[in-house]
This record gives C-alpha cells, sequence and structure tokens, in this order.
C-alpha cells in the first residue's frame, strides 16, 4: 500500500511518480517497486533510483521497459494497494568539495538529480551535468533550475563534451558510457559509478546481483549500487 | 506457554517458521524489516569447503508467482564463514542452522571436520549439489548416494544433521529413507525443482548453466504433496518448505507432515512475509482453540 501524490508522463515511455514516504534516502539509493499487490506475479520488485527527496516524499522516474514498469505506469494516483516498495536501500554517492561532473545515459541521469541538489546544498563548488540521450530528452529543465551548467547531447557520445579538468564525478548510465567516462578523466580522479543489474531481493540476502568489484564479489544491491569507477573499470 | 513454541531435535524454538537457506543471506540483511531472533530459525547461505564467486550471467529470472535462480553457491568458504559470519550468526537470537553443500565427498568431509567444535543448532546437508565424480549428477539423485554421503557425513560430525532432500531425486521417498537409514536425525524439503528458461528472441538459453530452479508460490503445491509422502514414510521429523508464502501455506506443509518449516522466495517480494506469517499463526491456534500449535503436524 503506498500514497501516490502525482504520477504523469514526461516522454513517450518515461514516468514520474512521486510517492508519499519518509524514508529519508541519500542520493544514489534506490526503492524496490512492484505494482502487483497480492496477485505474485510479476513476482519481484524492481529498483529505482531516488530522483528527488524530501522529508516525506520520495520521486522516482523510470522508463518503461517490460511487464513491470508497464504495470507501474498503470498505477492512479491516491492509496494504492497495488503498489509496494520498500527502501530505501543500498550505498549512495559520496561528495567532495571540489568541482564535480555528473555524467548520465538515457534513465542513467535519474539519480544524478537529487545527487546535484544534495551536493550544491553542501558545497560551493560548481556542479555540470552532462547528459545523454539517445532519443527524446526529459528531465533537462530540471537539472537547469540546480547545475551551474548543463550540456545535453542526443544520439551521439556524451564523453565527447565532458570536460577532462573534473577530479571529482560522478555517472550512471549503460556500462560502455560510464566505462568511457572513468577512462576519459585523468587517473588522479576520483570517480563514482551506479551499477545496474538484476536483483533477486534488493538487500543484500541472495547473492544474485554479484558483481566483481576491486577483486571481489560485491552485491550491487548492498554493496553498491555505487562504487568507485576505479574499482568497476 | 507459548503455543507456537516447539521441540526440534532437541532445541527449542520460538516459532516453526525458519528462513531458508540463500534468501536470507547470514541473517543481518533484513533487520530494517524486523529483529531476526523473532524467527524459529535461520538457515545460512549455503557454504561450501573452498569460497565460490558464484554462476556467470543471470542469475535470478522471474517466472509466474516465482523465480529461477542459478546463484552458485556463492560463499566464502568454510574458513570464511567460521571466522567471518558464524560468530555474528551466534548472536541472532534463534535456532542457528549451518547449510553446508559441496562437489566431492571429501569437501563434505572436509567442511564437517572444520566445522567440529564451532557451536551451531543444526547442520543441514544439502545435497542438491552436482556430485564432480557422478558427472555432475547431484549428490541427492538416488538412494544409494545418498546413504553414502549422509553415512560418511554423520560419521565426520557430532552436530544434529539435517538431510536437505531434492525433490529431483529419481524416487524422492526412497532417497528420504536412505537418509534416515544413514543416520539422519531430520530431513528438509524441498530444495528448488531443476527447470529452465529460454530467451526466445535471442535464441537462447537464459542461464549460462541452462538449468536453474524453480523455487517460490509456483511450486508449493508439488511441494506440500512431496512433505505429505516423505512425512508418512519416515519416524525422524521433516523440515517442509517449498513456495509458502502465508500462514495457511505453513499451516497446511504441517498439517502434512512438517514440523517446522522454512521460508524462502516470498521474502523477496514481501519483506515482512515471515512477521505476518508468525502472527496469522498465533490467529490460528486462539481460533482452532490449539494450546500448542504442533498438534496439528501429520493430521492430514
Ligand atoms: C539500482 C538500480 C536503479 C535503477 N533505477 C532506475 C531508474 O531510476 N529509472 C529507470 O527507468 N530504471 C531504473 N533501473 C532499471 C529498472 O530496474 C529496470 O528497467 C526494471 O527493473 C525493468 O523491469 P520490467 O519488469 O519493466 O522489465 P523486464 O525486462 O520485464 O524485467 C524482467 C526482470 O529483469 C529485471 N531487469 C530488467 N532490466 C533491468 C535493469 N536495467 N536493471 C536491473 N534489473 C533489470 C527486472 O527487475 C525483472 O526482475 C534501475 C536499476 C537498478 C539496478
Ligand atoms: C536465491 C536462492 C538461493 C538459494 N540458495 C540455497 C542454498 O545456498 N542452499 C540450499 O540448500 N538451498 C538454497 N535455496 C533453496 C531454498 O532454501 C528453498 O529450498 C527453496 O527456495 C524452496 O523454498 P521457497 O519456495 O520458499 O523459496 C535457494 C533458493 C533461492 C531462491
Amino acid at each position: 500500500m503506498a500514497l501516490v501524490l502525482e504520477h504523469e508522463q514526461i516522454a513517450s515511455s518515461v514516468f514520474r511518480l512521486l510517492v508519499k514516504d519518509s524514508g529519508n534516502p541519500k542520493p544514489g539509493q534506490f526503492y524496490m517497486l512492484g505494482a502487483s499487490g497480492e496477485g505474485m506475479d510479476p513476482f519481484l520488485k524492481r529498483p529505482l533510483s531516488v530522483h528527488d527527496a524530501n522529508g516525506d516524499e520520495v520521486e522516482f522516474v523510470y522508463q518503461i521497459v517490460g511487464r513491470g514498469t508497464k504495470m507501474l505506469s498503470e498505477i492512479q494516483t491516491g492509496e494504492q494497494p497495488a503498489l509496494e516498495m520498500f527502501g530505501p536501500l543500498g550505498r549512495g554517492f559520496e561528495f567532495a568539495d571540489e568541482n564535480s561532473a555528473f555524467i548520465g545515459g538515457g534513465v542513467g541521469v535519474v539519480p544524478l538529480y537529487y545527487a546535484i541538489k544534495e551536493f550544491k546544498r553542501n558545497f560551493g563548488k560548481k556542479a555540470v551535468a552532462y547528459l545523454g540521450f539517445s532519443g527524446e530528452t526529459f528531465l533537462v529543465d530540471r537539472f537547469k533550475a540546480v547545475c551551474d551548467e548543463v550540456i545535453v547531447n542526443v544520439g551521439g557520445y556524451i564523453t565527447d563534451y565532458v570536460d577532462r579538468e573534473f577530479v571529482q564525478y560522478y555517472t550512471c548510465g549503460p556500462d560502455p558510457m560510464m566505462e568511457a567516462v572513468a577512462k576519459l578523466l585523468p587517473d588522479g580522479a576520483k570517480g563514482y559509478v551506479s551499477l545496474e543489474k538484476r536483483m533477486g531481493c534488493g538487500v543484500g540476502a541472495c547473492f544474485a546481483c554479484s558483481v566483481r568489484v576491486d577483486g571481489k564479489m560485491q552485491r550491487v544491491c548492498k554493496d553498491g549500487p555505487v562504487f568507485l569507477a576505479k574499482e568497476v573499470f | 506457554m507459548d503455543r507456537l513454541k516447539l521441540d526440534f531435535l532437541g532445541v527449542e524454538m520460538k516459532n516453526p517458521i525458519i528462513a531458508a537457506s540463500g534468501t536470507f543471506g547470514y541473517g543481518d540483511d533484513y533487520r530494517d524489516f524486523f529483529d531476526p531472533s523473532i524467527l524459529g530459525g535461520v538457515s545460512s547461505k549455503g557454504i561450501t569447503f573452498n569460497a565460490k564467486d558464484g554462476n556467470s550471467g543471470i542469475r535470478v529470472y522471474e517466472t509466474p508467482a516465482g523465480l529461477l535462480n542459478s546463484i552458485g553457491l556463492q560463499n566464502p568458504g568454510i574458513a570464511g564463514f567460521i571466522t567471518d559470519y558464524l560468530p555474528n550468526m551466534r548472536k541472532l537470537g534463534c535456532a542457528l542452522i549451518v547449510n553446508l553443500g559441496g562437489d566431492t565427498m571429501e569437501q563434505y568431509i572436509g567442511a564437517l571436520e572444520m566445522l567440529e567444535g564451532q557451536e551451531f543448532d543444526i547442520l543441514e546437508l544439502n545435497i542438491s549439489c552436482p556430485n564432480v565424480k557422478s558427472g555432475g549428477m547431484a549428490f541427492g539423485m538416488k538412494a544409494e548416494d545418498v546413504f553414502q554421503i549422509v553415512s560418511e557425513s554423520k560419521k565426520n560430525s557430532s552436530h544434529k544433521m539435517m538431510v536437505k532432500l531434492t525433490p529431483n531425486a529419481f524416487n524422492l521417498v526412497d532417497t528420504a529413507i536412505a537418509a534416515q537409514e544413514a543416520g539422519a536425525d531430520a530431513v528438509s524439503l524441498v530444495n528448488t525443482f531443476s527447470a529452465m528458461a529460454i530467451d526466445v528472441n535471442n535464441k537462447k538459453a537464459v542461464f549460462d548453466n541452462v538449468y536453474a530452479g524453480l523455487s517460490g508460490p509456483a511450486i508449493m503445491p508439488i511441494a506440500l504433496r512431496m512433505v505429505h509422502q516423505v512425512s508418512k514414510a519416515l519416524d525422524i521429523p521433516v523440515c517442509g518448505m517449498g513456495g509458502i508464502s502465508s500462514a495457511e501455506d505453513a499451516i497446511a506443509f504441517m498439517m502434512a507432515g512438517a514440523r517446522c518449516v522454512q521460508v524462502g522466495s516470498i521474502i523477496f517480494r514481501d519483506p515482512n512475509a515471515p512477521v505476518k506469517m508468525i502472527e496469522g499463526l498465533r490467529l490460528f491456534c486462539e481460533q482452532e482453540g490449539l494450546t500448542s500449535l504442533s498438534d496439528i503436524v501429520g493430521i492430514i
């Protein structure tokens, strides 16, 4: 049972979902959401990153990919017994008092918004967002409201536009994009990547989402989803 | 007296709900939802002699009302388990079951020897693992193999031993009887059903290992029938599992002959499921005027 405050389509297959929740997530954390209520199909919940949050609301932005997200998109506003969620989960981003680049691809841009907001709330340094989309763009105006600079690319490689001077960066998107980012920035730069992997439990209990990071098997849901770029790529 | 309390192999349990191996990590991951001490017990992730990274490729895949898994027993190995996890698991505040798997008889024995002198309540011998020497056929498939692995394991362990049977056995009841004859103190069943999924668009098996294990509510009626059959055939206690998702399901397994039950996949969907089940069991006792829930064991 969840209380849905707002739910709207913001691009052809992208939705914004605002839900009542007082979990006080940190940037980079995620929730597990499911729309089948008492029914058992789909069986598992879906991980979605926190796009924004304040004391008693949390916002998600997701793309319809398959059955789970399709069912989620059909949820109406109001008290919704069919919508079940738990979180916040995982380890989020760590910020530093440095000019920082936030590089996202596709729905990978989603968690960067809350990250930038929190970064700007705590530090006086510059936040530059690099947002890459394959087709339609979304959320760009929101980023413009919180960033010092926003660079958008459609259909190309966002990495071609990233300033190589940054020593602190955050990236979320397709693996090849994140790897390109990690290779692009100087060796001394501190980068964080947010990984996506199929999950079972979302809390670290089942070892379904394990990846090799820093030479050992780590769980994306519990040890991540945010990892140090140099330990992943 | 608490109506849910029971004695299982001399271990006092607060209630018959045990977190199933592989679905509850090492007992701490669900602390944000409930304190594990409310459970009857916890069975650890399957441990093997050597550390394992687990399987490559996709490890979980949904099916209607269930899931296929091919985790591949990712675990730190017995030595790592003993130093890094067991001490904390001892403090969980409920019955502690250590689940052990292996690729060879020698590995089972080696791990059991290392567990000698370690304090925990019950050893759960997972014999669903492929036996390298039998061309990868699981130890639990044939009665004679079960007899051999269980009797050797018993010889090398002073812990109470619960043998976890595989539902894929050629003849499940025969393997259960073999476990009992070899000295098992109890059996638990079922482990996952061998199953598969195909990605028809890419024309390939979903799992790198091709086959994976099916669990969750989808298997419940078959698991229930198996628990019933095995309970009727054995004198030693049975711990039942397979798709339990509610107090009602747990009660059905107990009526079919299980003294206690394990709860696995459902927790992925609803982390509070065990809490709700325990409440439901209590309510059932009140409604039925039962002074002890154990009175329903095997009534069917
Ligand atoms: C930590 C994390 C945060 C995420 N945040 C967002 C977000 O903010 N917005 C967004 O649009 N998407 C996000 N995703 C991806 C999102 O979880 C998947 O798109 C979604 O699970 C697809 O479910 P489905 O039922 O629609 O698709 P199906 O393909 O039908 O799903 C089948 C199964 O595969 C899993 N799955 C499929 N694609 C992915 C994927 N990319 N990552 C993980 N599991 C997957 C599903 O969870 C489900 O168990 C995130 C993924 C992770 C791991
Ligand atoms: C992700 C996952 C991992 C599992 N790992 C183990 C394991 O390590 N050892 C074991 O004996 N059983 C393991 N199992 C099997 C469960 O303990 C249980 O026997 C089975 O899932 C049936 O119960 P369920 O339908 O309630 O999940 C695992 C099951 C799942 C879903």
